[in-house]
């Protein structure tokens, strides 16, 4: 009897062992990716959280960031609502207890603001264009915004010769600081808006606007909408039988679904990821990306995937100095101990004070289904 | 000129759209006019109408047989739901609002199954051959064309059924006096059944019609039933002819109120003719007033 009980004993000290140790071994670092998972704008969400889970899987791989797993727990903001956003930042902070997320898309991202900075957590951007989030405490683009690469496309088509314009955006934040901010850049160029619709997010029909748009007859349409919208206003001008060129600061990969040939000649803006790249570490990504999901990542999964490094070399800044990574306002005090880091397009980004940094960026159209390099910015 | 150009652009697209909405109208009117019922559901029938031959031309059906089977799928669903949840209800003397909400249960039940089956992503109706036509200012496309002449073409069958058959006769009887109608000896309970199904067939039809147009999502319902209600009450209940009036004036309003107000705003001035009417003419256009 006293034997079995001892054997217990030592049974019972063994696991408890056991599981101190697995806990002493396996830190967490859990952090939210609060992303476009429904709605019009769920492929931006499909491929962002891609390019996460590679880098995840790549940083667990080799043992973490200085023995912390990383964890990536994905909310859906539902293509823009701000709601959504508002719970999931709730959910992320008060349950998952994360010191980081990743958002995406300019009115859930805005929406989170004044909670993080509060909550002192920090929060970047790799996919929402709106020059609204500059200068905000604790935001941090790796996104060319709205400001630089919507008058880029201007000046190439305002070059070509055209002067008239018509534009028709989405009532979100992206898209209305957007049009906004063409519409100043046209005038200043000289050119004249003959006119300009708001749209419904989500909507589909277009017929009406597009009515509009054909009875201005203008030299060319700005659409700074996201997601899918886009593809059914190019549907809809090309069905009225508008021929002017359509430019925008968005193509998300299903967008030819909707469209199917009507989107040839689309025009639009955006950072040039380079797949054929010779750097090692842009080369790894674009292997792996296309052995799992069999097709070239994007800009946005780029743009997701540095951002999933950017934290684990917060993490390990955080732990060198002998810091807790768990909380918000270290990391981001780590991130002015250097502001460069290692930039999946090649060489280094460096974030500057306003939290916004700079990448190359490149005036794509669409031809035959597909983006083709037609400007290069210089810098 | 351009405002002439404009507004005949915009007249011919609210008469475009406004067939379809008449075709809406009289779908959902045929049944509230008969049974009374506030058909939350019907969003749902259109919706899965929609999906189901979306599904079958994904599986390399061809569109004609797929459109089949999807109306038929679409009919058998509403006669369902007033087979299993309606009747049932009525039986046992459950209040409008009961009815409703059971109504209303059905339709985020099946939208959400519908999401889970299927996703969130739109799915484009492919294979009708569409082409632009331009005569004039004006400007459609053959997918418009077929729009107009398919939704007038089963809206003259439906009031040619109504008026000339005997189960027409019949429905028209129930519609306007459900007791008098038992009296004579119409059963009651397979009108309702066979309203439930024309409807649903017709909501089917509108719904192929939308999404050959546009790709589905699995919301589309809701905005279907939206306009389906609102034609009936403009038109005024208890007469059919009224929503294919209210469906016409619906969607030219909508089409035309572009020209002096930003297209954001479309819902509201549906509603706020909604709401004219029933402040001025509480009975709808072409409603009688009750004693």
């Amino acid at each position: 009897m006293k034997n079995r009980k001892f054997i217990c004993l030592i049974g019972l000290a063994f696991m408890l062992l056991t599981s101190m140790s697995y806990a002493a071994d396996s830190k967490e670092f859990k952090f939210g990716e609060i992303l476009a998972m429904t709605g019009s704008g769920s492929w931006y969400g499909m491929t962002m959280e891609r390019g996460v889970n590679i880098a995840v899987d790549e940083i667990n791989k080799d043992g973490g960031s200085d023995g912390y797993k990383f964890i990536g727990v994905v909310e859906d903001h539902k293509s823009g609502l701000t709601t959504p956003a508002q719970n999931a930042f709730r959910k992320l902070t008060s349950i998952d207890n994360v010191p980081a997320i990743l958002s995406s898309f300019s009115a859930p991202t805005l929406s989170i603001m004044a909670m993080a900075k509060q909550k002192k957590i920090i929060v970047f951007n790799g996919g929402a264009t709106s020059p609204k989030l500059i200068n905000i405490p604790y935001l941090y683009n790796t996104r060319m915004l709205g400001n630089e690469i919507a008058p880029f496309t201007l000046k190439y088509l305002w070059d070509m010769g055209y002067r008239t314009m018509a534009t028709i955006y989405a009532n979100q934040t992206a898209p209305i600081s957007l049009n906004d901010a063409a519409t100043k850049y046209w005038k200043k160029l000289g050119g004249k808006i003959v006119s300009e619709q708001m749209h419904e997010t989500g909507a589909t029909d277009f017929t009406s606007e597009a009515s509009i748009i054909k009875a201005k007859n203008p030299d060319i349409i700005f659409c700074p909408s996201t997601g899918l919208d886009v593809g059914y206003v190019i549907k809809a001008v090309r069905k009225m039988g508008v021929k002017a060129p359509i430019c925008g600061t968005e193509h998300s990969g299903d967008m030819e679904k909707v469209t199917g040939d009507a989107s040839e000649g689309y025009l639009f803006a955006s950072e040039f990821f380079d797949v054929n790249s010779d750097d090692p570490w842009t080369k790894r990504f674009v292997s792996t990306f296309k052995k799992k999901y069999d097709v070239d990542p994007d800009f946005y999964a780029a743009n997701y995937y540095e951002l999933t490094y950017i934290l684990k070399d917060l993490v390990s800044r955080v732990v060198a100095k002998g810091g807790n990574p768990l909380d918000g306002s270290q990391l981001e005090k780590a991130i002015w101990d250097d502001p460069k880091f290692k930039s999946i397009y090649g060489g280094y980004i460096k974030f500057k004070k306003d939290g916004t940094c700079e990448k190359p960026v490149v005036l794509f159209e669409i031809q035959k289904g597909t983006p083709v390099i037609v400007k290069k910015q210089e810098r | 000129m351009e405002a002439v150009s404009l507004f005949l652009q915009l007249l011919v697209r609210g008469l475009i759209t406004g067939s379809l909405y008449a075709l809406l109208g009289v779908s959902w009117g045929i049944i509230y006019n008969t049974t009374r019922t506030f058909h939350f559901a019907h969003g749902f029938v259109y919706t899965l109408a929609s999906y189901l031959i979306l599904a079958l031309v994904g599986l390399s059906l061809p569109l004609i047989p797929s459109l089949l089977v999807g109306l038929t799928a679409a009919t058998m669903a509403g006669c369902a739901i007033e087979y299993f949840a309606y009747r049932p209800m009525r039986e046992q003397n459950a209040s409008q609002l009961s009815v409703f909400l059971t109504a209303m249960g059905i339709m985020i039940a099946g939208q959400s199954l519908i999401l889970l089956i299927f996703g969130p992503d739109s799915r484009p109706l492919e294979g009708f051959p569409e082409r632009v036509i331009s005569l004039g200012p004006v400007t459609f496309t053959t997918i418009d064309l077929f729009t107009v002449v398919l939704a007038w073409t089963v809206i003259a069958f439906l009031f040619h059924f109504l008026a000339r058959t005997k189960a027409g006769m019949m429905i028209r009887a129930v519609s306007s006096n459900p007791e008098k109608a038992t009296f004579i000896g119409i059963d009651s309970k397979k009108i309702y059944l066979l309203v439930f199904g024309i409807g649903s067939l017709l909501v089917g039809i509108a719904s192929f019609l939308a999404t050959l147009d546009r790709p589905a999502n699995p919301n589309i319902g809701l905005h279907a039933l939206l306009i389906s209600f609102i034609t009936v009450f403009l038109g005024g209940v208890g007469n059919l002819k009224g929503a294919v009036i209210g469906g016409l004036i619906l969607g030219v309003a909508e089409s035309l109120v572009i020209m002096v107000l930003p297209t954001e705003y479309k819902m509201i001035v549906t509603f706020f003719i909604l709401f004219l009417v029933i402040l001025i003419k509480p009975e709808g256009l072409m409603g009688k007033k009750s004693v």
